[in-house]
């Protein structure tokens, strides 16, 4: 007959080990679709939860397989010709929405993983920085900062101050004429305080334009822009400032809340809120003590008689900044007057660039937001915001 | 199982073994290993216990595994075509259910040890996939995890696009080494090669020895497991027949009569979208029992696949019984449109030729004169889903280093999707 056994198994991590490569691979789809993500309403709108759930193209090896949607099949069950068994979604699976039965959709391709948001945020954001940050002397700003500060006869073993500990030692015994011994009482601690620190302190002047021009899209694509910019400052940085300003013909500042959910219209004079920021940054922000990054969202859209005004306000901005930046929704790819007005800006401090669908959110954010801006973009507000800035 | 249930098992084994054999079932030595469940999810997710290690087989060792925590679990017998062969028991299965698997695998072996399509494949793979796992190992030290998993995600891609008809019109197995060169294949008229992966492990311009070694690795695991995948109604149907026959033969007390009523229920439960080869595999046997008797039985099990079995046996007795039809699609609706089994056994049998891939030759090995290949699906009123050929091409050009091309019929139109390393694009021909 045939043998039994029973053999303990405890040591196969096979298993575990294939499935932890597999996590890997998921962990690095998500990375690599992150342009995907930053988009998703689902993600944006997801303050607040710990974790949200990202559809991730499957980890499968592809095949070429029969198209299902448009093939007959084979099924068991009762019902008469004619009868209908089930809904055929976009992809022609068939099935319940939401629950996969036992072998009823073949091969679904889309695979949800369960991620943090702060996974998905030390991803998105590990390439972005505060251009030019310097060390300000700003008063409302103070970190704690932990600093060895004294020595102590008792403390953690992990902090023993071993110079100060030999040097006891040694006193000691050439006081009492011995040998050298180190002893309980010979030990000495090194032990710290938290001392306040200057931080260098910075302040974004959010800036969007709110006017009649600024259809759906436009506004969806300038929220989010903020939306990410908000979370990548909230998540590198322990302070920094954020003003909200919005125009349409007048500029005037709102709430964080208001910001977001502002709905207006009427005329466009880009002037007035770039005046504004000024304004505001003269009366609260002084230069010496601050890193100042006016934002400034727009379509595009300008009075013509306001141009010259506008550049000669973003000219003065610039001088005051340590980055200024200009991102203009241009879903349909015109050529806008105030691109054009802007990109005759040649300020070491300016940086401009557009975003025509929200694929290209993450490209504009890495190209106000890093340390030197992509080459190709500078100047040049008629090319997508894709190819060269992500470089 | 409780403690004092391993001596029930092994009564039952020898009863089970014994009246099998007098029955007429002829399977190999049989091992049977009673293991946790992260084991047998382990060896269900490689599809075998000595594997080589792959992501994807984590993915399905992961999937098992939460279907098992959260109640799930349908895994009832993993068996392994082997002489000794292997089968593995939950050791968290009630004593009955190990009891019916065993009953189940038995026939099984038999039908791996008697059925012609499994004539020609080894027995001793357990040994052969441990030595594979071990030389795979290697190659990760050596080229590094990354290149290894390259070569593998892309081979594996491509493993059913294999000739298994070789082994019956060759007396030997092709060796990578004794194939004739590209020129000489090309005399001997049109190339039709259906066994892509050998063609490319011996013909790719660009893959290196110890990749060679892997396509053609995956390719003798795919013969090794073509039989299962082209008998998989009959062979469940086999051993569903003779697990029911042999446990109503055993003494069951009430309870156990009752669970094991329920067990068979749940494995032979129909569905709504496609078929329970269980199911409709054992309505067949019976029907042949009944017609032709067990000397039938056992001539059938032994010639016939998958495509014979339904060609010559399905009628529509059992179409009625198992309450078959085709769907299609109408509109936004899946609905019941056949129930006539002439039109049912064509479409199976069309399904399952080929195991129920879709046929692709190599047709040019120097395609556009840039040393491109071709492949050209044979094209039998099955339309192939373009996502798919868009995320498989990319797979065969790793493995071939030049553009790769595919042509098909999409809409009663012939095209070809040709991706050069860069893109897919595609274009009406």
């Amino acid at each position: 007959m045939g043998i039994l056994s029973h053999d303990d198994w405890s040591l196969d991590r096979r298993g575990e080990r294939a499935k932890a490569r597999h996590r890997e691979k998921v962990r690095q789809a998500i990375r690599e679709n992150l342009r995907d993500i930053i988009t998703d309403q689902g993600v944006i709108v997801s303050d607040g939860k710990k974790t949200i759930r990202i559809p991730v193209q499957s980890l499968d090896e592809p095949h070429f397989i029969y198209d299902f949607g448009r093939n007959r099949h084979i099924g068991q069950g009762a019902g008469q010709k004619g009868e209908a068994i089930g809904k055929a979604y976009g992809d022609g699976q068939p099935g319940a929405a939401g629950g996969e039965g036992a072998g009823t959709a073949p091969g679904s391709r889309i695979l949800e993983v369960e991620v943090t948001i702060e996974e998905v945020e030390a991803a998105l954001f590990a390439e972005l920085r505060l251009p030019n940050l310097r060390d300000k002397h700003t008063p409302r700003h103070w970190v704690e900062q932990p600093e060895f500060t004294d020595v102590r006869q008792r403390g953690i073993r992990a902090n023993i101050d071993r110079r100060l500990t030999l040097k006891q030692a040694l006193l000691r015994s050439r006081m009492h004429g011995q040998p050298l011994r180190i002893t309980e009482e010979d030990l000495r601690f090194k032990t710290w305080e938290d001392t306040p620190r200057q931080n260098a302190g910075a302040v974004v002047i959010a800036m969007m334009d709110v006017s009649g021009s600024m259809g759906m899209t436009e506004k969806y694509l300038a929220r989010s822009f903020f939306h990410w910019m908000e979370r990548f400052l909230e998540h590198h940085y322990q302070h920094v400032e954020v003003r909200y300003l919005v125009h349409h013909v007048e500029a005037y500042e709102t709430s964080k809340d208001a910001f977001y959910s502002t709905r207006e219209s009427g005329g466009t004079l880009c002037s007035s809120v770039l005046r504004l920021a000024l304004e505001i940054i003269r009366r609260d922000y002084p230069q010496d003590a601050w890193n100042i990054y006016p934002m400034y969202v727009g379509d595009g859209d300008n009075l013509f008689s306001d141009n010259d005004l506008a550049l000669a306000k973003m000219r003065e901005l610039c001088d005051l900044s340590a980055m200024s930046g200009y991102l203009e929704v241009n879903p349909y790819h015109r050529v806008t007057s105030l691109s054009r007005v802007f990109a005759s800006l040649l300020h070491p401090a300016f940086r401009q660039t557009s975003v025509a669908d929200r694929r290209q959110i993450l490209d504009a954010l890495k190209h106000f937001f890093s340390e030197r801006p992509a080459a190709a973009a500078t100047g040049d507000s008629a090319a997508p915001a894709n190819g060269g800035m992500a470089g | 199982m409780k403690p004092g249930d391993v001596a029930r098992l092994e009564q039952s084994i020898e009863w089970l073994e014994r009246r099998a054999r007098e029955l007429g079932l002829d399977f190999f030595d049989m091992r049977y290993e009673i293991c946790p469940p992260d084991v047998v999810y382990t060896i269900a997710g490689f599809g075998m216990p000595t594997r080589y290690s792959h992501w994807s087989f984590g993915k399905h060792y992961e999937r098992q595994k939460l279907e098992f925590d959260l109640g799930l679990s349908r895994i009832y017998e993993l068996v392994v075509n082997n002489d000794p062969c292997y089968a593995f028991l939950l050791d968290t299965n009630t004593v009955l259910q190990n009891e019916m698997i065993v009953a189940h695998v038995l026939a099984h072996s038999d039908f791996f040890k008697n059925n012609a399509r499994f004539r020609h494949t080894p027995r001793q793979m357990v040994e052969t996939m441990a030595a594979t796992a071990e030389r795979f190992r290697r190659y990760e030290e050596r080229y590094g995890m990354e290149r290894v998993e390259e070569v593998l995600d892309a081979a594996l891609s491509i493993q059913e696009h294999i000739d298994p008809s070789w082994r019956s019109r060759h007396t030997r197995e092709p060796s990578l080494h004794a194939v004739p060169s590209l020129a000489a294949l090309s005399r001997g008229g049109p190339l039709a090669e259906k066994d892509l992966l050998l063609f490319v492990a011996a013909y790719s311009p660009v893959l290196e020895d110890w990749e060679r070694d892997i396509v053609a690795t995956v390719r003798e695991e795919m013969l090794y497991f073509w039989p299962q995948l082209e008998t998989k109604i009959m062979n469940e149907g086999w051993a569903t027949y003779w697990h029911t026959r042999l446990m109503r033969e055993m003494d069951l007390s009430e309870d156990d009569a009752i669970e094991f009523a329920q067990l068979t229920a749940n494995v032979t439960q129909p569905n709504r979208f496609t078929l329970n080869p269980y199911n409709v595999g054992y309505a067949i046997w019976r029907d042949i029992e009944r017609r032709s008797g067990v000397e039938k039985m056992f001539e059938v099990r032994e010639c016939e696949s998958d495509t014979g079995f339904l060609r010559n046996y399905l009628n529509q007795d059992i179409v009625d019984e198992c309450q078959l039809y085709i769907y299609d699609r109408r509109g936004l609706e899946w609905v019941i449109v056949e129930r006539d089994y002439r039109v049912i056994r064509d479409l199976l049998v069309q399904q399952r030729t080929n195991a129920g891939f879709p046929t692709l030759r190599v047709t040019d090995a120097d395609w556009n004169r840039q040393g491109g290949l071709c492949l050209t699906h044979a094209f039998e009123g099955q339309e192939l889903d373009i996502q798919s050929i868009e995320r498989t091409l990319p797979r065969v050009h790793r493995l071939w280093g030049r553009p790769v091309v595919l042509r098909t019929v999409l809409s009663g139109r012939e095209v070809e999707f040709v991706y050069d390393g860069d893109k897919v694009e595609r274009r009406a021909m």
